[in-house]
């Protein structure tokens, strides 16, 4: 048996089928984590990680344990979109930690968290006083939602009255010199806009640009790839190289 | 086109590798006159039970030849403890074969066909 080549071959698999399934499984994962969904992910990696160097025992056994795996975390992620009531069961609901400034003890000791973490969660949402806090919630996935009293609230410009223009993404161009002409249409825009523009900023050719966007007030942002920077703000401490 | 690309070639790659991970229930078959393993061993035990020591002896020779093809062959699909099962087994029987010792050699053979059923 050629070890070295059985590892090779089980690994190119196992990172290729990782990619698959991952597609699958789609960005929930990643961006709303429970402690279930977080030690699933652990022990599906782990079963990766077997599948790829554990050649004492048939790659099949380890790709099916693998494929299981994500069958139930696809067939979980459907039923909480089905069924409301299953999806509190196997995710949890929010829970009410803070109600016009108290605490609720009960609420908290149900959800295990501790009163300092409490303060660390509400001091990374820059609120250092309780009393601020109209109600804050512990969602499921561990993160704190805070919503502070009417007369903490921030003031937002429609309280002010002034007039503002509609919010728009900044749309990206020119990537390393080449016009991606989709975005352009997005935008409305044509190739001769974009000529104007750059001539008006001196810029001869398009192969000079690094990067180019059409700002959310429709004016043009580039970036060459000469940058023609100073040494001022460089904040490396050594020659190096490192 | 591309829409096709993203499901075809994802369902390909799974369908290729899951080929390949339980290809060696008929990779272990004999594909040519090199490496008919399950008949040597039969071969073998012919042999020993009708006292045909050399002819045993010749018989292991090719045995053990036509291991190194096949185990070749279904190593991405059979555990790395299969395969070193089975090499011990012939080993052992070199061993019996060389003794004249029929009982061990049989006893291995045995061994050997239980293994071989339940390989790939």
């Amino acid at each position: 048996m050629n070890e070295t080549l059985v590892v090779i071959i089980r690994s190119v698999i196992t990172f290729f089928t990782l990619l698959v399934y991952a597609r699958l499984i789609g960005k929930q994962q990643i961006g709303n984590l429970t402690m279930f969904d977080y030690i699933n992910g652990i022990t599906i990696g782990s079963i990766a990680g077997t599948m790829a160097t554990d050649t004492s025992s048939k790659m099949l056994n380890h790709w099916l344990a693998l494929t299981i795996f994500i069958v139930f975390t696809l067939l979980l992620q459907i039923t909480d979109i089905k069924n409301r009531y299953l999806s509190k069961v196997i995710d949890g609901e929010p829970v009410t930690v803070i109600e016009d400034g108290k605490i609720l003890e009960n609420n908290l000791m149900k959800s295990r968290l501790t009163k300092d973490e409490l303060m660390v969660q509400l001091r990374s949402k820059n609120i250092f006083d309780l009393t601020e806090v109209e109600i804050a919630l512990l969602e499921p996935d561990g993160t704190l939602s805070t919503l502070r009293k009417s007369e903490f609230q921030f003031v937002q410009k429609k309280d002010l009255n002034i007039q503002v223009s509609r919010a728009k993404l900044t749309t990206e161009i020119i990537v390393d010199g080449l016009l991606l002409p989709q975005n352009l249409q997005q935008r409305k825009k044509d190739l001769a806009w974009v000529q104007t523009q750059l001539d008006r900023k001196g810029i001869k050719d398009l192969k000079q640009l690094s990067y180019a966007a059409i700002l959310p007030n429709d004016t043009l942002y580039v970036d060459l790839f000469d940058d023609h920077t100073t040494k001022t703000n460089d904040i490396s401490d050594y020659k190096g190289p490192y | 086109m591309r829409k096709t690309l993203l499901y075809a070639v994802p369902i390909t790659f799974i369908l290729v590798s899951l080929t390949l991970m339980i290809s060696g229930g008929w990779l272990k078959e004999p594909m040519g006159d090199q490496d008919e393993l399950l008949k040597s061993v039969q071969n073998i035990e012919q042999h020993v039970k009708r006292n045909e020591w050399q002819e045993a002896k010749r018989e292991h020779t090719y045995t053990k030849k036509a291991w190194t093809i096949v185990s070749k062959r279904i190593q991405y699909s059979v555990g790395k403890e299969s395969l070193s099962d089975v090499s011990q087994i012939l080993s052992r029987m070199e061993g019996a074969i060389e003794a004249n010792d029929a009982n061990v050699t049989l006893v291995e053979a045995y061994s050997f066909y239980e293994l071989w059923e339940n390989l790939g």
